[in-house]
């Protein structure tokens, strides 16, 4: 039986007053322990869904619900249930990663959260512990992801969004993160994960919705992409190859 | 929520490079400006002292009250250690005399044509330059820098609110700027005790007012550097804007205002006044000198053909006459030369305060010149320093030529006897038995109180168009963050 899903999109739709249209009645949705790519390149309208689900712009049509509340009319209850993490994590340089986490957590919703529960999440994400009260300032973009992540985590949100969060890493901080991805998936979290990577797409989605100048061109699961080669298929659905 | 944010934003000034080097320096140079005006202030009064001094003792030298060098001094005001405003500018004294009209000389600043160059480095620069620097510097980035890292998304993926984010943003902000301030000013507070200078309850009240002036002036820049990081997309836009808004503020507004109003309203210089005055003195003198000496010649007709004794008769017999005749003319001159200074000095100062009020009025439209204004009107050391204390010692002077008169001598008691047989004679003042003065006896010239009650009337204007500028910059803010496109 199928459950509902915790991030839901149904005919999203953002014109621009240009009359750019980014978002194209994309409708999906992401379920508990899924993790939904949201594959395409540039401009294909990833990253304006995720802004429409966290309220950073207001959809022309459509409806945009976390944990079955809608986005648009009750956006502050919509974002208690969701936690998000972006390519650009450069968080607050003069906080050490734990007064960072302190912040975001306090801001979650999570009050007077012991230093061992901080060190704990921080360890989750496999933070080396010397860096648990160093300022962010000397870290790297491996490192200040993982305390991105470990942001996401302490929120203990049931939505976890992500925007390019493997963009710039190296293969090896990358498979690290890849690797806690997966661990959220298997705590139950509905993971809404935006990439123009094709091959992390393959290795973490359980479902991929592929996108092309604010089309959902195509969703397909796990199981739909075993036999498929998914750089042909993407590559076929964005030059018009295969019929949306 | 809004003081999640606010702790967040203090501490993350306080924990940054960027606060502990400018606020140290900020603290540095207010406890250097306050310590180094402290000891200005002494060594003013000590000169003071000294030249008051130096003048009683010449004065107690002398037998006639009519020769007593006179000078006013100007007392220094201990909050000229905050505010030295124009007076380095203005002279310390005036010479008190019949001849001249009471002008101060000797300023500082002609004294030491290099402290002309670099100026004070007393508070009120420190504010007006280091603070308001200090505000940009902190609030340039305060918005779209958060957005460049990533961290306005983070924040606002939670359940915040615009208007909670900016408050609690600005009330961070506005806390971490305020402490090294008032640390400062308490600091200053305290230097004043231990040094002894003496302070009463309205210069207490004075500098509490200078200190309210400093925070609501870098409040509007801190105001003005959140605005404009709201409204531009990147740091380094926003940081080039401010800066064009500070240099124009600081630097630009306040001396096109008086440039401005100089080339609208024409006036004078003090020296013109002066030549002016001068040569009707001169005239009504030289008229004066004319009409006696025609009335002694139509005098000494009638004793044409006469004998000596018989002369010198008719001449001790005419001579008190004669005498009142000279005075009422000489008093006549004297009146007519000080009616026309007066008529002149009213119009010459009517015509500078025009040109200071329109000066003034276009300079407003920087916050800079309202903190200049206010704390200068606050401490009495405003371009009204001048005419207060020139006020005063025309008061000065007249009551100082009473008493001379009293003496039985004074300026006006210039004797001139011309007689056949007996030559010529003149003399000045009155009785002349040789005895020394006595300086106890001498009115002194008391500077003029200027109250805080005094103070806050004048700078009152000012620093109510500073509030209101803080607060449209806050409307500002807050409405340009909540229209930010956070993408």
């Amino acid at each position: 039986m199928k459950q509902q899903s915790i991030i839901e999109a149904e005919g999203l739709t953002k014109v621009y007053e240009d009359g750019h249209c980014a978002l194209d009645h994309a409708s999906f949705g992401v379920q508990p322990g899924e993790v939904f790519c949201l594959l395409g390149g540039n401009g294909a309208g990833k990253t304006t869904a995720i802004n429409i689900f966290l309220g950073f712009l207001p959809q022309t049509e459509g409806t945009a619900r976390i944990n079955g509340v809608d986005v648009r009319t009750d956006p502050l209850e919509a974002k208690k249930h969701v936690a998000y993490l972006s390519d650009v994590v450069m968080l607050y340089p003069n906080f050490t990663a734990r007064q960072n986490l302190d912040f975001f957590a306090r801001l979650g919703g999570k009050q007077n959260l012991s230093r061992e529960q901080y060190y704990s999440v921080l360890q989750q994400v496999g933070l080396q512990e010397k860096a648990y009260e160093q300022k962010l300032k000397g870290f790297s973009k491996g490192m200040r992801q993982k305390v991105g992540l470990a942001i996401a985590i302490i929120k203990e949100a049931p939505a976890i969004i992500l925007d390019e969060p493997t963009s710039g890493l190296d293969p090896k901080a990358a498979n690290e993160f890849q690797s806690m991805i997966l661990h959220l998936r298997s705590k139950g979290r509905a993971i809404l994960m935006s990439t123009h990577d094709i091959f992390r797409a393959k290795e973490v989605a359980d479902t991929v919705g592929i996108m092309n100048e604010g089309k959902m061109l195509a969703i397909k699961s796990r199981k739909e992409l075993e036999h498929e080669d998914l750089e042909k298929l993407y590559l076929n659905y964005i030059h018009g190859k295969v019929a949306a | 929520m809004w003081k999640i944010i606010a702790e967040k934003e203090l501490k993350d000034h306080l924990q940054s490079a960027r606060f502990i080097v400018t606020a140290g320096i900020s603290m540095l140079l207010l406890i250097l400006s306050m310590g180094l005006g402290i000891q200005h202030f002494k060594a003013r009064i000590a000169q003071h002292d000294q030249a008051i001094q130096m003048m009683l003792e010449t004065a107690a030298q002398q037998t006639n009250w009519s020769t007593v060098p006179v000078a006013a001094y100007r007392k220094p005001d201990v909050m000229e250690v905050f505010v030295n405003g124009v007076n380095s500018d203005i002279g310390r004294f005036s010479e008190i005399t019949l001849m001249r009209n009471v002008r101060l000389v000797r300023s500082e600043f002609s004294d030491d044509p290099m402290l002309a160059v670099f100026q004070f480095l007393d508070p009120t620069f420190v504010v007006l330059i280091v603070l308001s620097l200090l505000a940009i510097l902190f609030t340039y980035n305060a918005v779209n820098g958060e957005k460049e890292s990533g961290t306005l998304k983070l924040v606002f993926a939670n359940g915040i609110s615009r208007a909670e984010f900016i408050l609690g943003k600005l009330t961070g902000g506005w806390v971490a700027l305020l402490v090294p301030v008032v640390l400062s000013f308490m600091i200053g507070g305290l230097m004043l005790i231990l040094m002894g200078v003496e302070m009463g309850a309205p210069q207490w009240g004075k500098f509490g007012f200078f200190v309210l002036a400093s925070v609501l002036y870098f409040t509007c820049f801190m105001l003005i550097g959140v605005l404009v990081s709201s409204f531009t997309a990147r740091s380094s836009i926003s940081f080039l804007v401010l800066l064009v808004v500070w240099i124009s503020s600081v630097l630009i507004i306040p001396k096109a205002s008086t440039m401005l109003a100089g080339q609208a309203m024409p006036v004078p210089t003090a020296d013109e006044v002066e030549s002016r005055l001068a040569s009707f003195a001169t005239q009504a003198r030289t008229e004066y000198f004319g009409g006696m000496q025609e009335r002694w010649r139509e005098r000494f007709r009638p004793t044409e053909g006469m004998k000596p004794d018989e002369a010198t008769q008719y001449q001790a017999e005419n001579r008190p006459m004669w005498e009142k005749e000279d005075n009422d003319a000489r008093q006549e001159m004297e009146k007519k030369i000080a009616d026309h200074g007066a008529r002149v000095y009213e119009e010459y100062y009517n015509q500078k305060t025009r040109q200071e009020q329109l000066a003034f009025s276009l300079a407003k439209m920087s916050p800079a010149s309202m903190f200049q204004l206010a704390v200068m009107k606050l401490a009495g050391t405003d371009t009204g320093l001048k005419r207060r204390h020139e006020d005063a010692m025309k008061n000065y002077r007249d009551q100082f030529m009473k008493f001379v008169q009293q003496k039985g001598g004074g300026f006006g008691g210039m004797r001139i006897t011309i007689g056949r047989g007996s030559g010529g004679n003149v003399s000045m003042g009155g009785a002349q038995d040789g005895k020394k003065i006595d300086v106890g006896e001498m009115p002194r010239f008391q500077s003029p109180h200027y109250t805080l009650g005094e103070a806050l009337t004048a700078s009152l204007f000012d620093l109510g168009l500073l509030a209101i500028f803080n607060i449209l910059a806050f409307i500002g803010a807050f409405i340009a963050f909540l229209r930010f496109d956070m993408r």
